[in-house]
């Protein structure tokens, strides 16, 4: 029985395929600017990587931002349900998940099986998010895929005081006018998103082991401010974008009732 | 008459319509209302509300004929006289019994907010001209103090002819009169209180801050009653008091529908009749009771069927204010399972107990709006939300927090963690703005509900299989 699962983020689409709960196929891709498109595109290519000749699926539950837009999906289910869910398929011992994705970021609470215990998310702001280390990294001249190799490198990561990302934005180019050095800079800004998610997660609090996934999960400068943050180590799976379209796909196989989408 | 048709879905009569034809054309003329604005309020209205229940409609009616009365008062010859949101209940409708109808006293903001927002869809450039003039965007500034100056600036209400400031809850609508005052030259009358009760004391009432208040709105009663050159009547205030009992009982009776499962009726929808009580003119108070009186018989009926918006055994919670300007966000809710049987702002559970020793009217009036925990203190609407879950089988707490109030803006946190800890249910805050939709982002709050809805319905299973296990 093949079953899909779809997660329409703000910067990436992601499907998985699982047969009988294996992971056959994933794809990631960027959502652009039309969600029919880039749905359509990401399970073209799924089924692609699969190599196999699959006509149609038994069900597909959507996940993310845009899961009410997918006009093929049989349920739509928040992503928040669906990373607790893959999150505990990949690694049963998590307790604590920690996702920042392009335009938010969420803490989960999940028990042995998979569901959602409590959770916080961010309100209204980009501060703590992908989106924020992507204007940052757009101010810095970095690519995304350095952000994180070249925080290793710093010695003194500088003070981002500013909480917001556009305030963040001037006082970044301020401090890189005075001099101060791009890789303390970066560290600086992971910094600001680590103590800013700690904060958030503190209210419903940090149970071992902690797992972290989204895109911003494959940045280890966030990773180790993060760990610092909280005091403990974190665990990122092999491929952290795919673990929402994951937990979509298992629901898919289970039968988890979730909003008609 | 291109308003017939909305005006005839909000419950308005024939003859009502050609009785206030003159007046319906000069105030939509004034609103800047046409044709086209009837058939969008008409959409909103078929969407977002409970139609099929004539109460509800009468209900949407006479907040469309609020508006009405508060945008021709100046012109008809009325005194005018404001008081703010939240209101000290009976001060408005003691000081319109004065006037014998020639006082319009109203909370127009508030009026504006429901009529002209949930229904017309036409409240966000008030509120830009608020912030223009006065209360600039981005400074966690209200909402309702932007209408309030928004819609004087504009000449869409005239400015009043007395300002009942309240600084007995929030010193930002006593700073919004201040400026209303110094820029219009309007007289007001300052109503202060105190919010420093001892944690623990709810619902006892410390007798010096009960005396004080009481004592504030003796003197509001008695200056105003100076400016607008009236003589408080007690036969007047007897007959509005009597109006004004009819609908809190009737209140009464819709939250003991509400304890039905499932709740006859959307929040959303009864919100919309419940606050009546609030903001309606003196005029309009029998429409009111009216509205009330229709909708009772008809949640009675949909008890008795076992009907209402979700199905039976859908996770209960309470939430403080359901936003109204935009019916979406209760829809949003109840989309995701949950039913929202009750609401702070509706719910008087301490006011059936009060004390017998306290006779002015005046020492009631303080006394019962202590008792409804606002005007308290965070403790007491604390002890509130306790005793709502217990009243009304709740499985989690709902609540809306609105980040540009400032005595409401941090309650919610410590709500949640006392709650949590204390009663063991989930508490989702949701950070909103209960009258401007313009500052969250509806996406993120999808996922916050859907969510809570989804762990609430699983918590309640888990229950129920624990229930049948045992």
């Amino acid at each position: 029985m093949f079953v899909c699962g779809l997660d329409i983020g703000a910067a990436t689409t992601k499907a998985v395929i699982l047969n009988d709960n294996k992971i056959i196929s994933y794809s990631v891709l960027p959502t652009g600017q039309s969600v029919k498109l880039a749905t359509d595109k990401v399970i073209d290519e799924v089924i692609k990587k699969s190599g196999l000749n699959i006509s149609g699926f038994e069900c597909v539950v959507s996940t993310g931002y845009g899961r009410h837009s997918v006009s093929f999906a049989d349920r739509a289910v928040s992503e928040i349900i669906c990373h607790a869910r893959g999150a505990n398929f990949l690694l049963p011992s998590v307790r604590t998940v920690i996702d920042i994705g392009g335009q938010d970021s969420k803490m989960i609470s999940l028990d042995g099986e998979g569901n959602v215990t409590n959770f916080a998310m961010n309100d209204k702001c980009a501060a703590g998010t992908g989106r924020f280390i992507e204007v940052m990294a757009h101010v810095l001249e970095v690519s995304l895929e350095d952000m994180g190799k070249l925080s290793l490198n710093s010695q003194k990561p500088s003070l981002i005081s500013s909480t917001c990302t556009v305030f963040a934005e001037s006082e970044v180019v301020s401090l890189r006018a005075k001099g101060e050095p791009r890789e303390n800079l970066i560290a600086g800004i992971h910094k600001g998103i680590a103590s800013r998610t700690a904060i958030m997660g503190r209210g419903i609090g940090f149970s071992k082991d902690v797992a972290f996934t989204g895109g911003v999960a494959k940045n280890f400068g966030v990773k180790r401010e993060l760990e610092s943050a909280i005091g403990m180590q974190i665990i990122v799976p092999e491929e952290p974008q795919i673990v929402g379209a994951l937990g979509a796909a298992l629901l898919a196989g289970d039968g988890d009732p979730g909003v008609a989408a | 008459m291109y308003y017939a048709d909305i005006l005839k879905l909000c419950g308005w009569e024939e003859d009502q319509m050609v009785r206030e034809k003159p007046r319906l054309d000069e105030a939509f003329r004034i609103l800047g209302l046409g044709p086209d604005e009837m058939k969008i309020a008409e959409g909103r209205v078929r969407e977002g509300y409970d139609i099929d229940l004539m109460g509800v409609r009468k209900a949407l009616g006479v907040w469309i004929g609020g508006l009405i009365d508060v945008v021709l008062s100046k012109t008809e010859g009325k005194k005018t006289v404001y008081y703010s949101f939240p209101p000290l209940g009976g001060l408005g409708g003691r000081i319109s019994a004065m006037g014998k109808g020639e006082i319009l006293c109203v909370c127009p903001e508030f009026i504006l907010d429901i009529a002209l927002g949930a229904i017309f869809d036409r409240i966000d450039p008030i509120m830009e001209t608020g912030e223009e003039k006065a209360l600039p965007p981005g400074r966690a500034l209200c909402a309702l103090n932007k209408i309030r100056i928004g819609a004087i600036a504009k000449g869409i209400i005239p400015a009043p002819d007395l300002l009942l400031a309240s600084s007995y809850y929030c010193d930002q609508g006593g700073q919004t009169d201040e400026w209303l005052h110094e820029v219009y030259g309007v007289p007001w009358v300052v109503l202060d209180n105190v919010m420093d009760s001892a944690w623990d004391e709810f619902p006892t009432l410390n007798p010096e801050r009960l005396s004080y208040m009481a004592a504030e709105i003796e003197n509001a009663w008695t200056e105003a009653a100076g400016i607008l050159g009236q003589k408080p009547d007690e036969k007047d205030w007897g007959e509005y008091a009597e109006l004004y009992s009819r609908f809190v009982a009737g209140i009464a009776k819709t939250n003991s529908a509400m304890k039905a499962d499932p709740p006859p009726i959307s929040q959303s929808n009864l919100q919309l009749v419940r606050f009546l009580r609030n903001a309606t003119s003196y005029d309009r108070f029998a429409d009111a009771v009216e509205a009330i009186d229709t909708l009772i018989p008809e949640l009675a009926q949909r008890v008795k069927k076992g009907t209402g918006p979700l199905p039976k055994g859908s996770p209960r919670v309470t939430s403080f204010l359901i936003p109204q300007r935009d019916h979406e966000v209760a829809h949003l809710i109840e989309k995701a399972g949950i039913a929202i049987p009750v609401t702070f702002l509706s719910y008087d559970a301490y006011t059936g107990m009060l004390d017998p020793t306290y006779t002015t009217i005046a020492e009631k009036s303080a006394q019962t709006e202590l008792s409804r925990g606002l005007y308290h203190s965070t403790s007491a609407i604390l002890y509130w939300t306790k005793k709502a879950v217990e009243d009304f089988d709740l499985d989690g707490v709902l609540w809306s927090q609105p980040i540009h109030c400032r005595p409401m803006a941090s309650s919610g946190f410590v709500l949640k963690k006392a709650i949590e800890e204390e009663l063991g249910i989930p508490v989702l805050i949701l950070e909103v703005d209960w009258y401007d939709n313009r500052i969250f982002s509806g996406e993120s709050m999808r996922t916050k509900i859907e969510t809570f809805g989804h762990l609430l319905a699983a918590r309640k299973s888990k229950g129920k299989t624990n229930k049948e296990g045992n």
